[in-house]
């Protein structure tokens, strides 16, 4: 297992967020986690990735216990991901936004910036070819030199998503990648993350656009008020009634019932 | 790095130009060095705060504390101990340094206007310990601190108006630190602080240790303070607590701001600027008559029309790494 | 005994510190300003107070009235023309500007009406009364009693504005979360000026009272408006009722403290408190969050 949950609790006060979550992703697949608005995903995310510190249960990553880890120590083995509501570095341009995201990989220190040392440049080409495809790998390269906060908003989320690549991830955290996008943006987004997972990466994704969810996951786990509700393949958990309860309501789906 | 030629030839020109003895009266009395020497003090200092409040987006209120206790710390040794001054004044960036990291804390936790609030506190309570200890000399400060030597030389024996080298010192001083944060800045360090300033959470999404470059900022900055606090009180000979006062702290940061946030060359402007000027108003006072100081009101006012017209500061500018 | 005569003194300072204190939280609840020239609109109905007693020959409620409109304008031209243009600047210049406002300010007046101090003429007839309570001589000064029930009455209009008014509820929703109300449809730039207004009322009025319990000068609005922005924070910046709870434990403590340790440090206890505050808990009593959404 690439990334495993044991029972992992997430409480703000007396809201439980996220409660006594069993997870697992192994190497390779590309899971998508789907449910209500409030239903506790990004708050799932926050936690698995550092940002939050989980009240209770374990995560393990690579089998290694990583629950008390920050977010830098769990980047830095191998975890990436993107954000709900863009987190660029909105003064920097695309390219210096993805030089960032190379931080984890690189490791010049005080002294190294303060004589410019080999090892500094070195580091620096290496980035500078590694952004250069990525930008073009996202289809960006034209936009090298735009500031983020100036790019249209499906620019922005494919250089968030070109960012957290420049870590070279193992697992690829994306928080709803396909929000406000129109159905020819979320075709090639469809496109990119299916060359993603041709390159082996694992990819964990909170989408609620279906399109994109049926296109790519092969595995399905439904949130609802801080719980699992379901788990399994697309096509199953689309019918589940519990799963269409959370989405619709109960009276309403008691009626669809027939 | 020509403008940095440029710049010292004018100020080295500006200093030793009457001690070439070329004219029968100066033509920089020693009043224009000590302006000369306090612009480039707070040349330091503004360039060490935009390190916390410009490179990393940290408001920090109380920065002049790091300034102040570098001050004491040199005074105290070199007058309760009889130390000499060279060791004293690495010491006081070193003690500087260390108190930065308490002062620092709360940046780890706090965010925005809470911690201006914080760091503001802090200075006070600097500033109100240095009121109020006997050691510390009190209200009046301690007077009859040691002029610095050079390999036995005194710093006061050399130049006309016994002021020149210390404006040397401080000169070397700031640009030194003007290096140090051009090439940090354009570094791998100086991308973790660009990111923690623009996206804190996304930056430690990122891998970077935001707690550390917190606390490495504030260290970096109050190091440099406590340095230019140390040099600058055994200049005056005395030391007395306002200058650790929060009035000090947000005269820095205006310089910070006005110069322009992260621009190395702005934090001179800020500095020479607001030091210059309030001096020849001050003048202009005297010349016209008036019965109280304008300054203060006049800058008030160019204040608010500064941030109207030009918010960034006159050389601020956004980040493009060159690198 | 001793300790409940302290606390009747602290109550009319206290009062007076809740109502800075209102003053500041609000704008820094509603607007995210740290209002530094708060204290500067203290210090101008404090002087206009004065003015309107020494020149106009009003009695004691009428310069309280002018010095709340005067103080509530003065704010209100502060936002319309230093701080609205800012609203989407740099942070760090909007602080800028508040600082160089409250410094044109404070030397103007300064230049205008001499550093010294005045004492507003005497305008009530206030004695000293003593009370036996328990067994123990309380001496009570009747002119804190009446400034206090002054601030009582003020806080009270206060509270009915805020829970009865549109505009009022509007404001105490926004200093909650103020992109909701605009989405209700909320004018938001005529919110933000009504608390400004609001800010400047409660300063001025403040201002006046503590010219009529001690005496005004030009600088009054710095340590004034510290001791507001401390007040608010303990209280819990953004908090109303929390501001109005911690004024007047601070002007108890200040009370208590300064017979009990040495008067110098009176002023140093609001810093003390206020960074104890932020150190232990930074959103106050009330515990106002300002949790940012990631």
């Amino acid at each position: 297992m690439l990334l495993k949950t044991e029972q992992l609790c997430k409480k703000f006060g007396g809201l439980t967020a996220v409660n006594a979550i069993d997870f697992h992703i192994a190497s390779g697949e590309v899971v998508a986690v789907i449910g209500p608005n409030g239903s506790g995903k990004t708050t799932f995310f926050n936690v698995i990735s550092g940002i939050l510190p989980a009240t209770a249960g374990r995560i393990l990553f690579n089998d290694e216990d990583v629950t008390a880890f920050k977010a830098h120590d769990i980047t830095k083995r191998g975890m990436a991901r993107t954000f709900q509501n863009i987190r660029l570095f909105q003064s920097l341009t695309a390219r210096d936004n993805i030089v960032i995201g190379r931080y984890s990989r690189n490791s010049s220190g005080l002294f190294d910036g303060l004589f410019h040392t080999t090892r500094l440049k070195q580091e620096e080409r290496e980035n500078e070819v590694k952004a250069a495809e990525l930008l073009e790998f996202v289809g960006l390269t034209a936009q090298r030199d735009v500031k983020a906060r100036s790019l249209p908003y499906g620019a922005q989320r494919r250089l968030e998503i070109a960012r957290a690549l420049a870590s070279q991830p193992s697992l690829l955290l994306l928080d709803e990648p396909a929000a406000g996008m129109n159905p020819r943006e979320v075709d090639a987004l469809l496109k990119l993350i299916e060359k993603l997972k041709a390159t082996g990466l694992t990819i964990l994704l909170i989408e609620h656009q279906m399109r994109l969810v049926m296109g790519i996951a092969e595995r399905l786990i439904v949130f609802d008020h801080g719980e699992k509700i379901a788990e399994g393949a697309p096509q199953e958990v689309r019918r589940n009634a519990k799963v269409v309860e959370a989405y619709i309501g109960p009276e309403v789906s008691a009626g669809a019932k027939h | 790095m020509r403008k940095a030629v440029i710049f010292s030839l004018v100020v080295l020109a500006v200093t030793f130009v009457d001690s070439l003895d070329l004219t029968r009266d100066y033509i920089f009395p020693s009043y224009f060095k000590h302006i000369l020497f306090v612009s480039l003090a707070y040349s330091v200092l503004t360039l060490s705060l935009n390190i916390v409040s410009g490179f990393i987006g940290q408001v920090s209120l109380g920065h002049a504390a790091f300034f102040g206790l570098g001050g004491y710390v040199s005074a105290l040794l070199t007058q309760v101990y009889q130390a000499p001054f060279w060791p004293s004044f690495l010491l006081a960036g070193v003690i500087a340094a260390l108190v930065g990291i308490p002062l620092g804390a709360p940046a780890l936790r706090i965010r925005g206007p809470f911690l201006v609030v914080v760091t503001y506190g802090f200075g006070e309570v600097f500033r109100f310990i240095a009121i109020n200890l006997d050691i510390t000399g009190g209200p009046a400060g301690l007077p009859g601190l040691i002029t610095p030597a050079i390999g036995g030389v005194s710093f006061s024996s050399i130049g006309v108006s016994g002021k020149e080298v210390f404006i040397v010192v401080m000169l070397v001083m700031a640009l030194f630190l003007a290096f140090f944060m051009r090439q940090i800045g354009e570094s791998r360090v100086g991308h973790a602080f660009a990111a923690i300033r623009e996206d804190e959470i996304a930056a430690a999404a990122m891998g970077v240790n935001v707690a550390y470059h917190k606390l490495l900022a504030f260290v970096l900055g109050a190091f440099f303070a406590g340095l230019t606090g140390s040099l600058f009180v055994h200049y005056l000979s005395f030391i007395s607590p306002d200058m650790l006062g929060s009035n000090e702290s947000i005269m820095i940061l205006t310089m910070v701001v006005v110069g322009g946030t992260l621009s190395i060359t702005g934090s001179f402007v800020g500095a020479f600027l607001l030091t210059v000027l309030p001096e020849a108003l001050r003048y202009l006072k005297d010349i016209v008559g008036l019965s109280y100081d304008p300054w203060l009101v006049l800058f008030g006012l160019l204040l608010v029309i500064m941030m109207r017209v030009k918010p960034q500061g006159i050389l601020g500018v956004d980040t493009v790494f060159r690198r | 005994m001793l300790l409940v005569q302290q606390i009747i003194n602290g109550l009319a300072l206290g009062g007076i510190y809740s109502l800075i204190a209102i003053g500041w939280t609000v704008v820094f609840g509603i607007v995210g300003l740290i209002n530094w020239t708060h204290g500067e609109v203290f210090m101008i109905g404090a002087f206009v107070g004065y003015f309107l007693i020494t020149s106009f020959k009003v009695n004691f409620f009428v310069a309280l009235f002018g010095a709340m409109i005067a103080g509530g304008f003065t704010a209100y031209l502060l936002n319309h023309f230093a701080y609205r243009p800012l609203r989407t600047g740099p942070r760090l210049a909007l602080f800028i500007t508040a600082l160089g406002a409250s410094t044109f300010l404070r030397n103007l007046a300064a230049l205008l009406w001499e550093p010294h101090s005045r004492a507003y003429p005497p305008t009530l007839d206030f004695s000293v009364q003593t009370f036996t309570l328990g067994g123990s001589v309380l001496t009570v000064n009747t002119l804190q009693i009446f400034i206090f029930a002054v601030t009582l009455i003020i806080m009270a209009f206060l509270q009915w504005f805020i829970t009865r008014t549109m505009m009022g509820k509007a404001m105490l929703a926004a200093s909650q979360d103020l992109e909701v109300v605009s989405l209700m449809g909320v004018e938001v730039n005529n919110l933000i000026n009504i608390t400004f207004w609001v800010s400047g009322i409660l300063g001025g009025a403040a201002g006046v009272l503590v010219g009529v319990l001690y005496a005004i000068n030009p600088y009054m609005g710095a340590l004034a408006g510290l001791k507001g922005w401390a007040v608010a924070v303990l209280g819990g910046v953004g908090s109303i009722s929390g501001a109005m709870i911690a004024g007047l434990l601070l002007g108890v403590a200040e009370n208590i403290s300064s017979s009990y340790i040495s008067s110098g440090y009176r002023d140093a206890i609001a810093f003390v408190i206020m960074i104890i505050t932020l150190i232990v808990k930074p959103t106050g009593l009330m515990g106002f969050k300002f949790e940012e959404k990631v």
